[in-house]
Formats: structure tokens, sequence, C-alpha cells
């Protein structure tokens, strides 16, 4: 007998269409649901009496004839996106106590259609980790497996998908957050393209890398979420006006004459033989059905991660000098003068990994080192746009894997350095800018997920739910 | 490795705080990164410009509701309901 929070978004939005069963009944399967599995930690806080609220005016609307895209489904927002209703710390100490004083333009557009977010997920703090490890809060476990991490940074919006506290949820992506935690729990997740998703109300990580993305149990859930949160909005200059058809209509009956791109560097990187013979496998499963493989060459992908870890600490190193102490919540108890207030408030509130971002980022902004980094990855930068923008003229999209190996245990990763090799695969589509999406595609010999990476051009969003679509419907996924 | 002189100069600029265990720890970390990335210095690249190549525009210079002042502060430690409070600055 399936339970209610066994379903799909696009099956419990049928069901409570068809009125078979109410957003009231929906809202508290999810928030028992949550309790029964508390011990994930996937979710810091729920809003009950808000979801309960907003769930009767759904059940009104629907009854009425008046419901809206989402209307009355529960989802969950990663906790560095701002909301009025709920707090967001960005599973930090800094933040501890702070609640936005407006939402996010995507929390806006979750509202307006009628989407009842029911709590904040869990993180690596301010969106830096790859494994759920660096919350304040508490590590997220894998509900496949509790011995494994879920990845990150956006753990909790993974776990709460796959363990069925919600239908939906947001991540963020600067390097891989979405894709690689979506990859660790089985589910299907994507970074859209640079530009097309408002970051207004996003706590900001690396400005010009961050993305918001659903996290869902299936693409054709992903791709009706992407539908509501995209768009130009004028609180965010770098969002991007677009006449792209709706990407729930995406989804297509053959993938006869699609290109897919190998690249010979990016197969050259270190991986797995698991993951290799899983991606392996798709791309046979995708040439079976008649897509052509084509071999692609990306020349400087080796060098990506590097370019990666100057911009995204850069950039991180700026944005995080607004935590002094002074605006948000915390400030140390005991301090000498001005400036020791902002040494002890910012010592005591941030985690480790964030201060070892930090530094990284202001050493190589710093005098005697910016051109020989910061400028030098920026014009590598460019090298790679161009070897992408080369590539999608011969193929539709790329393929890899999203994580060198299969998920790991806690633990596993002794040095920052081998936490941060965990992103090769993930970290080129945000240095670039283009869109990739994540879909699950076979089980380790450990029983736990790897997932397949798909890179499209900029705005091609639609060719990514077009073969991963396909491919979930014609292998069933393998969850 | 990165000279500890200089993992203090940016721990300053950084407004951050470290134990002598933890400066040469973060020595070592900053390194090994430091380190990983010089492989940058081979390549040969040329231009550099900015990430969004759609310029982001601008709204009009014209005066408009912001926020209440109450709602803006409301999250600080210490304020009145229209500032922050901060420690004397000026002697």
């Amino acid at each position: 007998m399936k339970e209610l929070t066994d379903y799909t978004l696009s099956e419990i939005k049928e069901k409570l269409l068809n009125k078979e069963i109410t957003s009231v009944e929906v809202v508290k399967a999810c928030l028992q649901r949550i309790s029964d599995t508390k011990e994930l930690n996937a979710i810091l806080y729920t809003d009950e009496d808000g979801a309960l609220k907003k769930a009767k005016i759904a059940d009104e609307n629907i009854k009425n004839g008046k419901a809206r895209m989402l209307e009355g489904i529960p989802v969950v927002v990663k906790d560095n996106i701002s909301t009025t209703e709920l707090k967001t710390t960005c599973a930090s100490k800094f933040l501890e106590n702070y609640t936005a004083p407006y939402d996010a333009t995507v929390v806006k557009k979750l509202k307006e259609a009628g989407a009842i977010i029911i709590g904040k997920a869990n993180m690596d703090e301010f969106a830096m980790g790859s494994s759920g490890e660096n919350s304040a809060y508490g590590k997220t476990l894998n509900p496949i497996n509790h011995e494994y991490v879920t990845g990150g940074s956006s753990s909790g919006s993974a776990a709460c998908v796959v363990a069925n506290q919600c239908y939906a949820s947001l991540g963020t992506d600067t390097g891989g957050s979405i894709r690689q935690p979506a990859g660790f729990c089985g589910v299907v997740g994507i970074k859209p393209t640079y530009g097309r998703v408002s970051r207004f109300g996003v706590v900001a990580f690396g400005s010009s890398l961050d993305q918001v993305g659903p996290i869902t149990k299936s693409v054709k859930d992903n791709a009706i979420m992407l539908d509501v949160i995209c768009g130009k909005d004028e609180n965010d200059g770098t969002s991007v006006d677009r006449n792209d058809a709706p990407f729930a209509d995406c989804l297509v009956d053959s993938i006869k004459g699609m290109k897919i791109g190998v690249a010979k560097e990016f197969f050259a990187l270190s991986m797995d033989s698991e993951v290799k013979n899983a991606i392996d496998s798709v791309i046979k499963f995708y040439k079976d059905n008649g897509a052509e493989i084509v071999d692609i060459s990306l020349p400087s992908i080796d060098k990506t991660l590097a370019v990666y870890y100057i911009l995204s600490s850069a950039e991180a190193a700026s944005n995080l000098s607004r935590f002094d102490g002074i605006k948000y919540t915390n400030r140390a108890k005991n301090y000498d003068g001005l400036v020791d207030l902002y040494y002890k408030s910012r010592t005591e509130g941030f985690g480790s990994e964030v201060k070892r971002r930090i530094m990284m980022g202001n050493y190589v902004l710093s005098a005697s080192y910016y051109d020989a980094y910061y400028r030098q990855a920026q014009k590598v930068q460019q090298l790679l746009k161009k070897e992408f923008d080369e590539a999608f003229k011969q193929v539709d999209v790329i393929i890899s894997p999203v994580s060198p190996t299969p998920p790991f245990k806690f633990g596993a990763k002794a040095t920052p350095l081998e936490m941060y090799l965990a992103d090769i695969f993930t970290v080129p589509v945000n240095v670039v800018g283009v869109p990739a999406i994540s879909f699950p595609v076979a089980k380790s010999s450990e029983g736990m997920p790897i997932a397949c990476q798909l890179i499209a051009g900029n705005w091609e969003e639609r060719k990514l739910y077009a073969l991963a679509g396909y491919y979930e419907n014609n292998m069933g996924g393998d969850k | 490795m990165v000279d500890i002189k200089d993992v203090k100069h940016v721990a300053d600029l950084s407004r951050l705080e470290f134990t002598d265990e933890e400066l040469s720890k973060i020595q070592e970390d900053l390194s090994s990164i430091v380190n990983y990335c010089s492989q940058l210095s081979e390549v040969v690249a040329t231009s550099a410009v900015s990430m969004s190549g759609e310029t982001g525009t601008l709204r009009d210079d014209s005066v408009r509701e912001s926020m209440d002042k109450a709602d803006v502060v409301k999250n600080a430690p210490f304020h009145n309901d229209s500032a922050f409070i901060v420690p004397r600055v000026v002697e």
C-alpha cells in the first residue's frame, strides 16, 4: 500500500486536482514523515502551523477551480534562501537567529504558484562543502544508508526528497552543490544556465557561479519546478529575459539524431571503475536508441578545479565580509573596540571550512598574488568557455559522471584538497555558466546511487530534460 | 609552502584569529591548495572578460519605497528601531 509521501510531485498534484485527497492530509503526512525520520537531520526546522493554514487555503482554491501550478504541494527550501516565515541560518552559528525581512524571489514564485514551504533544509555552512559534514547544526545522514554522506552542499535538500519528507526542494549550486547530493541520494537535480533563475534573496557565496535549482523525484517534476522558479527579475541584474517554451513540455518519445559528446579529457580524469561502467552503459543505451555519440575535445578541462577554487574563494571572501557582528544576529560577547569585535565575532561565528575558503580567497586577491592567481583564473575561464562553445557546435549535450566515486562514508576525505577533488566533474559547468542535470543510473556494489551528468549549451535545459527524461521513462531510473 | 607571514597577513585582512596550532594547519591547507592551483600558470591564456556576457541593466534613478527601517535592523544584536548600535568609534 503506497503511502501519500511515496508519490511524485506530478502524481500528488493529480490526486489533489481530482480531489482524491486534500492538501491538509498531504501536509500532515509530510510533517509526520519528517518527524518519523528526524534522525536524518535533513530539515532544520518546520513551519507546521503556517503550512496547515496554507493547506486549508489551497483546498479552498482547488475546490473553487482556482488551483495554481503547485497548489497545496509541500516543498522544502535550502536554508541559504531567504524566507520571512522561517529562519535563514545558512547552517551557520553566525545566523543562528536570523529571520530575513523579505522573501527571496524564488520563494515568492513558489508561494504565487500555491506551493507550501514546510521547512528549511540543512546544508554545508554557507554552501561550502561536498558532503553535508560542515553544518553547524549537525550532519545530514544519507537516507539510503545512514553510514554514508548525502553529498553537499544541498545535503538536506537532496535527503528530504529521497526520504519522502516532501515532493520537491530547492537547492543552490556553485560548484556542484545540487547535482552531487542529488546524485548521492538517487534523485534528480539541475543547475540551470547562469541567469535563468533569480539569485535575489539567496545568500551569496560565489556571485558569478551561484544558481538556484530544483531537486525532485523525477525528471518531469524537475521541469515543472524549474518552470515555476525561472524568469527575469528586476532585483537581480544577472537574470536574463528568456522566452523559452515550458520545460514541462520538453519530454520526448524519441531521441533519434540527438548528439551526445564524449570528451576524452573528461574521461581521462581519475574515476572509480564502477562509475566508469555505469556511464559507459548510459552511453550505450543512448546509442542503441538512436542518438549519435560524438568524440569531442575539452583540452583545458583538467584546469577547471583550480580555476573554480580561485574564483569561488575570492568571491566568497568578498561576499562574507558583510558578516561583521553588527547587522546579522551574532556578535561576540567580549571584545575590546570595534576592530576586535569584528575579529571575535567572525572567529566565533564561522566554521573551519568557511574560514579556510575566506583565507584562500583573500590570499588570491591580495596585492602580491592577484595577477598570478585571480587574473590568471579569469583568463583560463575564458579559454574554457571558448572550448565549451566549440564543443556545443558539434553536439547537443556532453555526458560525464557527476562524481568520480560512488557516495563515500562520513570522515572518508582526510584533507580539504581530497574533498575538493570530488567536484572535478561538476565545477566546469559553473565556471562556464551552462546548465547541467544529474539523474540516477546505477547502484554501486554497496547499494549506493551512481548518477550521470548531462551538460548542455546556454539556455538549452530542454535538451537535458529530453535526454534524462527519456532514460528515466525507458530504464525506470535506478533508485 | 606559503610563508607564515603571508598567512598572518591574510588572517588580518580576513579579520580572523587563529591559535598558533590553527595557523600552522591553515598554512598547510593553504599551501596544498595554492600549490594545486599553481598549475594554471602553465596555461597560455590571453583575454579576461567578465562572467555575465549580458551586462546587467540599471533601473531608473528615482526614489521609491525600499523597506521599513525597523525590519532592516531587527536582526542586529543591538539596535533601536531605526539604526544599528555599535561600539564607539570616534574618540
